[in-house]
């Protein structure tokens, strides 16, 4: 399975926070995705061990074989699915959020992590990660769709986590030596203006490269 | 109609039918010849108005011609109260203009503009607002056809509808080149004319005049005058000057013509230039008038017999192309053209010889043909000079070439401008051969020998490449010289025969030798190689001055110098004292010894062993040595490494796998307790540490940071530097970069839900985020562990028809909520829903806080916020 298709594009201030929380983007995302196939597939053998054990005397003696043996019972439904089975509120509904003080809605919850990515301006993108998409073995996809409704947004969700984080630590580790620097007249309030002053700077540069 | 006066019956008013003293005025400039030639008539409109229509026309004012262009003329706002006449006139520039007379019970006419004349007068009412005919008087007074004495003077008849052509009788004189309106234009030339001249001129643009008669009934123009080539031309006639009449040229005083009848005589400074084309001219008896000296002839227009008494001084025989003409005029012909002869130039025309006594003058064309006679000979002995041969493009000398004189310089230049030069002017007797163009330079295949000095001032080679020639130095002594020995490719000094040795002395040019000065280098090189350090001075021997020489020292060391992979540097002297340096001015200490460090490493000084160890066993590189089992021996240990740059290693323990380091007690199984000591100097003012290196940099430090209050530290890269884990002395325990943070709502978000609506909780403000992992109200979890999600929302605006209220901690992998049914009673409108969990969260989750309610008809709960007695916040912290 590839997911997005067409890469996840980064604007500049995204990247540079990004860069700054991790050397290689990509292979850091890959890394998230991995531990948490193998976290979901250890939990998805505990969890369903005994509907599984019910169900079947033996299974092939290897992870990959007891989670297609788990996702073949007909009781197994995945979270998604859970949620469409729902009679209440469903994880896929629309919510509302206040985002600097105005209410909007966001059509999916679900997909919460890709709306607030999509409403970034990236017409014209510092950087695209996975251009040619990212691709996934489909069992594993299958093991954590067990328990995400969204494998993208989780995705996305991490990956926006990570850019916050560097994002943060930059600002927090560059914002007293501009202070303290006296060839710095102003400093700007947005956060984004921010790093782009920072990574501009040539000690920034000299540590982490331009 | 012309100037009227109208019966009243006619008239608009009684008053036109009146006369004014202006109408004489009117009359009497008309007879002086002001007035209309044509046209110009005033008539109403046909939709009548406060204008009048006046028509084209031409005029003559004060005797200027003028014409008009047909235009309206507008009247003035009629006066309220009484009549007026309003004057309609033309000036001599043909501009059409309205004169308002006064307006008054009995009105009169207006006075006449200067310099125009009247062509109508208007009359007015009061309050008229059109000009109706009957109230247009005609007042044009027409003088084209002149008076009947005649026309005045001055007064210019044009002729032709445009006065193309005009004639004037001129009171006054007119100056030459001087312009008469409408009659002589443009920039003119043309003679005066005296007072009451007749002037008839034609004003069009190369416009002629011709007078013609009859003959016999046929017109014949006899006398044209061209306009556009400015000619005067007779035709159909002879021009007849009847009489002693004259004709002169260019003007009156000049040259003329004049005949008595009989003869044609030309007066003046005449001139027959350039010919005189008439064939009977030759024939013809002429007579040149006795005041004359000079003129030209042309000779080809001249043919028989002048008389010499009437030629003039001087004859100039013209240039010609007339290859059968011999001119020979020499100078003792002055003033006489009889030819001559001279004995300076004979022909002999018998031989064909022709002889001069001398030629003077350049040759400006070439000299050609063969001489086959005995060439050039100069038979008598000593020729004063010969000079300024030019150039020779060649010269073959057969027998010797003697140059003599005190200053004579001989220069040879060749094709390749090297050449030979004896210079006898400014360095006598110096032979100078200047190949500096030349590549060759000069080619010797001889012996040259040399009985004085030689000097150069450029290089000197003797052979060439693969090919060389000895060169000899020979002393002073017998049997000493020096060789270049061409056949060995050595250079070879040999002393005298009996004085023994060869003997080559370096010396120094330094007249004040002070410590360091070198007074000799020797040196060694391989200069064909390639590579920047392979081509340096690999080797040399120096002698250096050890301080400054004086008259009775003259203390010297001897030092030589190796390269290994860079420049030469030292490696050993002798000193004046007897010192021997190893690499620079290290002589050791008394008691060393010099001590070889075998293959690949430097010789040393090293103190003298004591006598019981002997030998250092099984040594390489950076290992450290114990006493060897005999005692009498050192052995190195393989294990236990000292590079020289601090770095300690212990590898390869017999008891402990690669790379560990083991702190023990005296046994391996011995129950002393091990320690391993980190211990600054007794002042303690420094840190005592352990670092952990990881693939390229240090990763952690571990260790007491004694500039933070002895606490005890896990940080960074370096102690103190991005500190993780802090135990100060009082056992309190810190992570400074736990994941952990807190955020609230600082505004109440108002009617956000209570109608099936699920909104995401707002915690718009920070208190702390130490990781930087919460971000837009999501906490994204940095590592896999177990998280406590802890907090309180606060919700207000419930009302008894609310049923559910519903709070969600929403982690990706999990929902938990807390639920409450309020079916009725709202509870005050105010619900709080505390929540605390430990959630299991992967890396990369992330939890975010939600709330929904329903049955209420619209969204009237609100979230509340604080900005400091927080209500609604949430704290989410990694606990393992």
């Amino acid at each position: 399975m590839i997911l997005f298709s067409d890469g996840i594009p980064l604007t500049q201030s995204e990247q540079a926070s990004l860069n700054h929380a991790t050397k290689d983007a990509e292979s850091w995302l890959q890394s998230m995705w991995d531990e948490k196939v193998r976290l979901r597939t250890s939990a998805l053998t505990k969890d369903w061990h005994g509907e599984l054990a019910s169900a079947t005397d033996s299974v092939p003696a290897t992870t990959a074989g007891e989670v297609a043996a788990i996702l073949d019972l007909d009781s197994y439904r995945s979270r998604k699915q859970e949620e469409a089975a729902k009679s209440g509120y469903k994880a896929t509904d629309p919510e509302t959020h206040r985002i600097n003080g105005t209410r909007v809605t966001v059509p999916d919850a679900s997909r919460y992590n890709v709306w607030r990515h999509e409403t970034v301006n990236h017409d014209s993108p510092a950087a695209v990660l996975f251009s040619s998409g990212m691709e996934l073995v489909d069992q594993d996809v299958a093991v954590v769709e067990a328990y995400v409704v969204d494998v993208e947004d989780w995705l996305m969700g991490a990956l926006l986590g990570q850019i916050n984080r560097g994002k943060k630590k930059m600002i927090a580790e560059y914002k007293p030596i501009m202070l303290a620097d006296e060839s710095v007249d102003t400093l700007p309030t947005d956060d984004d203006k921010l790093v782009e002053q920072i990574i501009a700077r040539s000690d920034y540069q000299a540590a982490h490269g331009s | 109609m012309a100037f009227t006066i109208p019966n009243h019956a006619d008239a608009a008013s009684a008053f036109q039918a009146e006369p004014d003293s202006v109408d004489f005025d009117i009359l009497a400039a008309g007879y002086s010849g002001s007035g209309v030639i044509s046209g110009c008539a005033v008539t109403a409109q046909g939709s009548p108005n406060m204008t009048v229509a006046v028509a084209a026309g031409v005029v003559s004012v004060a005797g200027v011609r003028a014409s008009v262009t047909g235009a309206n003329a507008t009247i003035g706002t009629a006066d309220g109260t009484n009549p007026r006449f309003d004057m309609i006139t033309i000036n001599s520039s043909g501009a059409i203009a309205t004169t308002a007379g006064t307006a008054a019970s009995v009105p009169e006419l207006p006075s006449i503009p200067s310099v125009s004349i009247v062509i109508a007068l208007i009359f007015v009412p009061a309050n008229d607002t059109t000009i109706a005919t009957n109230q247009i008087t005609d007042k044009r007074v027409f003088v084209s056809s002149g008076a009947a004495g005649g026309v005045l003077d001055n007064i210019i008849m044009g002729i032709g509808s445009d006065s193309d052509a005009a004639i004037v009788l001129s009171s006054g004189a007119v100056s030459a080149d001087v312009e008469v309106t409408n009659v002589i234009e443009g920039t003119s030339d043309h003679l005066g004319t005296a007072a009451n001249s007749l002037i008839i001129s034609n004003i069009t643009n190369d416009g002629d005049i011709m007078f013609v008669v009859s003959d016999g009934g046929n017109s014949k123009g006899l006398l044209k005058l061209d306009g556009a080539n400015g000619r005067v031309v007779v035709h159909g006639g002879d021009l007849l000057m009847s009489g002693a009449q004259k004709i002169y040229f260019y003007d009156v005083g000049g040259e003329y013509m004049s005949s008595d009848g009989s003869t044609l005589t030309i007066t003046g400074a005449t001139a027959l230039t350039p010919t005189v084309g008439s064939t009977a001219w030759a024939n013809a008896t002429h007579t040149h008038a006795g005041s004359s000296t000079g003129g030209t002839v042309a000779a080809s227009a001249l043919t028989g017999t002048a008389a010499s008494a009437t030629l003039a001084a001087t004859v100039t025989v013209i240039d010609s192309t007339d290859t059968s003409s011999f001119v020979a005029l020499f100078d003792s012909a002055t003033g006489d053209l009889a030819a001559k002869t001279d004995a300076g130039l004979a022909y002999n025309s018998g031989t064909g010889t022709l002889t001069a006594t001398a030629f003077a003058g350049p040759i400006t064309g070439n000299v050609t043909g063969n001489a086959s006679g005995s060439a050039l000979t100069v038979t008598q002995a000593a020729q004063g000079a010969i000079t300024s041969l030019g150039t020779l493009t060649g010269l073959t000398l057969s027998g010797d070439a003697t140059l003599t004189g005190a200053a004579t310089d001989v220069d040879l230049i060749d094709n390749n401008a090297c050449a030979i030069s004896f210079d006898a002017a400014g360095q006598a007797g110096i032979l100078a051969i200047d190949t500096q163009n030349c590549a060759e330079g000069v080619k010797m295949s001889g012996k040259l020998t040399v009985t004085g000095a030689i000097s150069t001032t450029g290089a000197v080679t003797v052979g060439v490449d693969d090919t060389g020639h000895d060169v000899k130095f020979f002393g002073a002594a017998a049997g000493a010289f020096m060789l270049y020995d061409q056949s060995c490719n050595l250079l070879e000094v040999r002393g005298a025969t009996a004085a023994g040795p060869g003997h080559l002395k370096l010396t120094t040019g330094e007249a004040t030798v002070v410590a360091c000065d070198v007074l000799g280098k020797l040196e060694f090189q391989a200069p064909a190689e390639c590579g920047t350090d392979a081509v340096k001075v690999s080797a040399s021997i120096t002698a250096v001055a050890q301080a400054t020489f004086a008259a009775n020292a003259n203390a010297t060391d001897i030092i030589f110098n190796t390269a290994h992979d860079c420049g030469v540097a030292e490696r050993f002297r002798f000193t004046s004292q007897n010192e021997i340096g190893i690499a620079g001015a290290n002589y050791g200490t008394d008691g060393q010894v010099l001590t070889s460090g075998g293959a690949g490493a430097a010789a040393a000084w090293e103190d003298a062993g004591g006598g019981a160890v002997s030998a250092i066993n099984n040594a390489t590189a950076n290992e450290l040595v114990t006493i060897g089992a005999t005692t009498t021996e050192l052995c190195a240990e393989a294990n236990l490494t000292f590079d020289g740059t601090g770095q300690f290693a212990f590898v390869n323990s017999a008891t402990c796998s690669s790379t560990d380091f083991k702190v023990h007690s005296s046994a391996e199984s011995g129950a002393t307790p091990a320690r391993l000591i980190l211990r600054t100097g007794c002042g303690n003012t420094a840190d005592t540490f352990i670092s952990f290196h990881g693939v390229c940099t240090y990763e952690y430090a571990m260790g007491v940071d004694n500039s933070d209050s002895d606490k005890f530290k896990i940080s960074g890269s370096a102690l103190g530097t991005n500190d993780k884990f802090i135990i100060d002395t009082t056992g309190a325990v810190s992570k400074p970069l736990q994941p952990a943070m807190l955020a609230y709502n600082s505004a109440t978000d108002s009617n956000v839900s209570g109608n099936c609506t699920v909104v995401t909780i707002d915690f718009d403000t920070e208190l702390y985020d130490q990781n930087a992992d919460f971000a837009s109200d999501v906490f994204t979890a940095p590592v896999t562990g177990r998280y406590l999600v802890a907090g309180h929302v606060a919700v207000i605006g419930i009302t008894d028809a609310s049923r559910n209220t519903d709070l969600e901690i929403d982690e990706t992998d999990r929902d938990y909520h807390t639920i409450q049914n309020t079916y009725g009673d709202s509870g005050g409108g105010r619900q709080s829903f505390p929540f605390s969990t430990i959630i299991p969260m992967d890396s990369g989750n992330t939890v975010r806080i939600k709330y929904g309610a329903s049955c209420e008809g619209s969204d009237v709960h609100d979230i509340v916020g604080e900005a400091s007695d927080n209500q609604t916040y949430l704290s989410i912290q990694l606990l393992a």
